[in-house]
């Protein structure tokens, strides 16, 4: 965990000492911004990770299957759709991801119950 | 007469699609991927067959530009990009120790969130004004509501989002599957070079993607809400933005095929990988620098640091060297043995140096000023993505098929597969260096007869018909290996790492037990203290 921090922190650096090169270069705001921006995330996943648990995983229930992701899925590319063609199709892509959540949270259950 | 590999068990079809074991899902995003090539290439066919010769013969101008619209953007966000991530989501898992990926159902749904993306962009067609017509990047105010009106262009930068969307939710969970998933022994520093890989490649994924996801967003907005880029400045930064994902994605489209190839490599040799820390070093100083070039792509526009880029730009030839020397160092001295997947990993090294090279060329601003916008940008990046990143892929599929489905494809087929598609690459994209030398302007369907053009036109048509030879090679190779079955056996090419000390194909949860893991390469530690050599 320590190694992984160090490397994805390092990385922060890294792009971040460039994002420094360029802003003492004189660049306009939008490169260093979006420089900045991967430098940050970079960062705060490695602070992330040093500040999360260190012990390993508990042992985790994995399903052999799921109905949800195809519908969440479904349900957020008809709602992406429904933006270029009209509300009636964003209500119905709305319905199926909420059909699929729900379905996601039963499954989750279901599985803690076991 | 061989024996005949136990067929696996019968799955059917909703099971398939349901599934969330890591390697169905991957399996699910080759096979989509491999689809969407097939189509992305056919365009490719029609739009060589049209510039064949000068005249407009075969489509409009209008119907040119949604085919080259669609063959790159199908490309770049539905092929390649996709390809990379089923790699590391079928067999980082694998390497590390793992039973499956982290949060199995988040990367299931990146495979559906990818393919309803792809499904909407291709829908464009179907619309009364065709699809996207605004190239792979939708540069603005072309991709604008004036320049671009209509449904298809919608539905394109609605579907971009998707598969991108997608892709980043893959990449997270293979990256968090490297972080929080490895076996006990496996720590960071003993994952195998394709793992490492992959982590630079999710990390840039991480990093890179939201901002094209934001790009599309604005470009929506500015499309139906009211001006977000049609101000002074607006399409600079809709540029800036579109190649903070744009370069990062060459690499994320580049590094696991290097990883694989480096394993490929170390395996064909009979040797363990030379300079692994410098492997890794020089990845990360790659990754690092590879997001700090996009703005390489706008020299023209006059609004960039041009200097600070071209020198970010040039200094990238210094990893990627370390790359090429502990790659070309392994095989020195090694027992080099020329399979399917050598002959591509030596074909991958190949190109893409003349992709990288000619990369120096563009690195600087004045030579760029004169091949800008030409078909020499158009060479140069084939040989990256198709002659890199395509002959690793290739490489990847005659080296992890058996380990996937537990039969063995022809060689000799195999090495047809690989001498066509060698030669059709250089055939197609080497005249492409002279078009734009020069002066062929890329995205245009017709050219005059008199501007010298023809010949080197033609030839990079029957060139790319020699490359169709090349996977349809790939498909016959496929097809009638699947037929004959011949058995792999866990270990087919007495590989180095994890992934071959389990079955092939691999069940459920992966591994039984796994061996003692000391380096990233444990079963050549086994064949090593077992006196076996490498």
């Amino acid at each position: 965990m320590r190694r992984a921090t160090l490397m994805l922190g390092g990385w922060g650096l890294w792009v971040g000492v460039w994002a420094v090169t360029l802003w003492i270069w004189g660049e306009a705001t939008v490169p260093l911004i979006a420089f900045g921006s991967a430098a940050a995330t970079a960062a705060l996943a490695a602070g992330y990770l040093l500040v999360s648990a260190p012990e390993p995983d508990p042992p985790r229930t994995l399903a052999d299957s799921s109905a949800a992701p195809p519908l969440i899925a479904a349900g957020i590319v008809l709602v992406c759709n429904g933006l270029a063609f009209g509300l009636w199709l964003v209500l119905t892509g709305a319905e199926v991801a909420a059909f699929g959540l729900g379905l996601l949270i039963a499954e989750l259950r279901r599985e803690r119950a076991r | 007469m061989s024996t005949l590999a136990e067929p696996a068990p019968r799955v059917g079809p909703l099971e398939w699609v349901l599934a969330t074991d890591h390697k169905r899902v991957a399996a699910r995003t080759f096979a989509l991927a491999f689809v969407f090539f097939i189509a992305s290439g056919v365009l490719a066919l029609l739009m060589r067959s049209e510039l064949a010769q000068p005249g407009l013969q075969i489509m409009s101008t209008d119907t040119y530009n949604q085919l080259f619209t669609m063959h790159g953007s199908g490309m770049v966000y539905l092929v390649v990009t996709p390809l990379a991530m089923a790699l590391g989501l079928y067999f980082v898992p694998l390497q590390v120790g793992a039973a499956d990926v982290a949060a199995p159902r988040l990367a299931s749904l990146g495979f559906w969130l990818y393919a309803g993306g792809g499904l909407t962009m291709y829908s464009g067609f179907l619309t009364a004004g065709g699809a996207g017509k605004a190239g792979w990047t939708a540069f603005y105010p072309l991709s604008g509501e004036q320049a671009s009106p209509g449904t298809g262009m919608d539905m394109w930068i609605v579907g971009v989002v998707c598969a991108v969307a997608g892709m980043l939710l893959v990449a997270a969970m293979i990256l968090l599957t490297l972080i929080r998933h490895r076996a006990p022994q496996m720590s960071i520093t003993r994952i195998p070079p394709f793992c490492w890989t992959m982590f630079f490649t999710c990390a840039m994924t991480v990093a890179a993607f939201p901002i094209l996801i934001v790009a599309m967003g604005l470009l929506f907005a500015d499309r139906h809400l009211g001006p977000v880029f049609d101000t002074p400045g607006g399409p600079a930064t809709y540029q800036h933005l579109f190649w903070f994902y744009g370069h990062p994605v060459v690499y994320v489209m580049f590094f696991p095929f290097l990883g694989v190839v480096a394993e490929v490599v170390a395996t064909f040799s009979r040797r363990r990988l030379f300079g692994y820390p410098a492997l890794i070093l020089g990845l990360f100083a790659f990754t690092g620098l590879s997001m700090t070039v996009w703005a390489h792509h706008m020299f023209a526009t006059g609004q960039v640091n041009n200097q600070y880029y071209s020198l970010t730009s040039t200094t990238l030839a210094i990893p990627a060297g370390i790359e090429y020397f502990d790659v070309i160092a392994t095989m020195i001295g090694g027992v080099i043995l020329l399979r399917t997947s050598m002959l591509f990993a030596l074909g991958f090294l190949g190109l893409f140096l003349i992709g990288g090279l000619t990369g120096i060329i563009i690195g600087s601003p004045p030579l760029d000023y004169h091949v800008h916008d030409t078909y020499f940008i158009v060479a140069h990046f084939h040989y990256t993505l198709f002659g890199g990143s395509l002959m690793g892929g290739f490489a990847a599929a005659y080296y992890w098929l058996p380990k996937a489905t537990g039969f063995l494809l022809r060689e000799s087929l195999g090495k047809l597969n690989f001498a066509l598609l060698f030669v059709g690459v250089n055939l197609t994209f080497f005249p492409m260096f002279l078009l734009g030398y020069d002066g062929m302007q890329r995205r245009v369907a017709d050219y005059s007869p008199d501007a010298g053009l023809t010949t080197n036109n033609m030839l990079a048509t029957i060139g790319a018909f020699v490359i169709a030879l090349g996977i349809l090679t790939f498909i016959v190779n496929v097809v009638v290996s699947m037929r004959r079955r011949e058995p792999a056996g866990d270990d087919p090419w007495q590989g180095q790492t994890l992934e071959w000390a389990t079955t092939s194909p691999p069940p459920r949860l992966n591994f039984a037990a796994l061996p003692p893991i000391r380096s990233y390469a444990p079963l050549l530690d086994l064949r090593e203290r077992r006196g076996e050599g490498g």
